[in-house]
């Protein structure tokens, strides 16, 4: 009992020894300061910092997500082999109305053609992209990005948009060697100018850390319905045009808002879009805020 | 004494960064439902709080200050933020429990109060230019599902501390 009581006070000295000096406090306070006010005066070496931890470490976060995400993909196999039968017909009803919409997609594509031999329009720009694995996706209630087993030496340039079949997903935040980090659409720092072809209207698409994207210039929207699809207008040459982002959806309340038609969360591949300046073809010098 | 011995031995040192280290890496891993993930739990924050308590001399201020910048690194917020948090939460603990017994109550009230600063301190140097557009609801759900979460993690690390039996 005594050995027990004697035990306890020395670890409490040891305790108070350790945490209770004010020197240690304060340089520790003045450190996380002194960082924090780097990275907000000196961004490029926050930057610099941050890649190359993710560089080094994307092995290690990768062999730590691999097994947790096989595990989870097992789970929802498990749920859809159960639910077969029902997701079966909807399958069915879901392919029956796709079908009459491809056929009336093949009229429109074909006329859209001979309109545009007609008016004599260049080509569309086309582009090359890089299919990647995401190796981490950390998502709070204060941000949303996933990082990328790709970087500099998969061709990847910081700003590319990436998308997943057409759909866009987010944008490309840090650059490494080995890494990158996408920063997701959903993301409160997120803007993309968006437009909404069958009533042409021009919008600015936010992000606001939910799972849905909000609109936040203040034109008249209220011609828009429920079930209006939101294209990337490629204005601000940051992103394609024509990117599929979502459909718009109004709530109770009358509030105006776009469900994505991605969720990065659901995904494990991604597709990283090269929009290098260059690689489109385009010789001139663009503005340098996009291309660092 | 070799070179290995003395690694052993001293292992336990050690022990508790790399428990932190690990919970903050899951917690930025799919182990949320699908549709859930913006509210996964801190599992890092609430680790690095259980450390902290129990083992102050262990989690002293550097391995808190690297702590919070692979916190900021995992997560893509802006160098220092999570450093800062991470620091602040050890200076409240240390002040909340400085010649005080601990028990599971002042565990979880220290939890919380943890959870609420890291959740703070992260929430206002990200969305502090649109507050318009800011969703709060996920910020409470996130400290809420944490919270619930947190016995299963502090009661695993009791037993680990158990076996450490230092």
């Amino acid at each position: 009992m005594t050995g027990l009581s004697n035990f306890k006070r020395v670890q409490n000295i040891i305790r108070e020894r350790a945490t209770n000096n004010k020197i240690l406090t304060l340089i520790s306070l003045t450190f996380a300061f002194i960082l924090l006010f780097t990275s907000y005066m000196y961004p490029n070496i926050n930057y610099s910092i941050k890649i190359k931890i993710i560089d080094y470490s994307s092995h290690i976060i990768n062999s730590i997500y691999t097994p947790i995400n096989t595990f989870n993909k097992s789970i929802a196999n498990i749920h859809n082999i159960y639910n077969t039968y029902n997701i079966n017909n909807e399958i069915i009803k879901e392919n029956k109305s796709l079908k009459i919409i491809s056929n009336k997609m093949q009229l429109l594509y074909a006329e859209n053609q001979e309109l545009k031999k007609l008016l004599n329009l260049p080509n569309e720009i086309s582009y090359k992209f890089v299919t990647t694995k995401i190796i981490s996706k950390s998502n709070a209630s204060f941000i949303r990005s996933v990082i990328l087993m790709s970087g500099k030496k998969d061709n990847i340039s910081i700003k590319s948009p990436v998308v997943d079949n057409n759909n866009l997903l987010g944008y490309i935040s840090e650059l490494g060697n080995n890494s990158s980090r996408v920063i997701a659409l959903t993301d409160i720092n997120t803007k993309i100018p968006a437009f909404v072809p069958n009533k042409n209207i021009k919008i600015i698409v936010s992000g606001n850390n939910s799972n849905f994207l909000e609109i936040s210039n203040y034109i008249d929207i209220s011609s828009l319905k429920s079930g209006d699809k939101v294209y990337s207008s490629g204005e601000g040459n940051m992103y394609p045009s024509g990117l599929f982002i979502g459909t718009i959806k109004i709530k109770l309340e009358g509030k105006i808002i776009i469900e994505p038609f991605s969720n990065l969360n659901d995904l494990n591949y991604v597709q990283v879009i090269d929009w290098k300046p260059e690689s489109r073809g385009i010789d001139i010098i663009i503005d340098s805020i996009y291309y660092e | 004494m070799n070179i290995y011995s003395y690694i052993i031995l001293n292992a336990y040192k050690i022990m508790p960064f790399f428990i932190i280290l690990i919970l903050s890496i899951v917690s930025v891993a799919p182990i949320m439902p699908t549709g859930l993930e913006e509210i996964a739990p801190l599992l890092g924050v609430i680790s690095l709080t259980f450390w902290i308590l129990y083992k102050p001399e262990l989690t002293g201020w550097i391995p808190t200050i690297v702590i919070g910048i692979i916190n900021d690194v995992l997560y893509g917020s802006m160098l220092g933020v999570s450093c800062l948090a991470a620091v602040i939460i050890r200076i409240m603990i240390i002040r909340l429990i400085y010649n005080r017994e601990i028990n599971l109550m002042i565990t979880f009230i220290c939890l919380g109060l943890s959870l609420i600063i890291w959740l703070l301190v992260n929430n206002i140097f990200r969305g502090l230019f649109y507050p318009d557009l800011y969703n709060y609801y996920n910020l409470i759900f996130q400290f809420l599902v944490s919270i619930v979460i947190s016995p299963i993690v502090v009661f695993f690390q009791l037993f680990l501390l158990k076996k450490m039996s230092i």
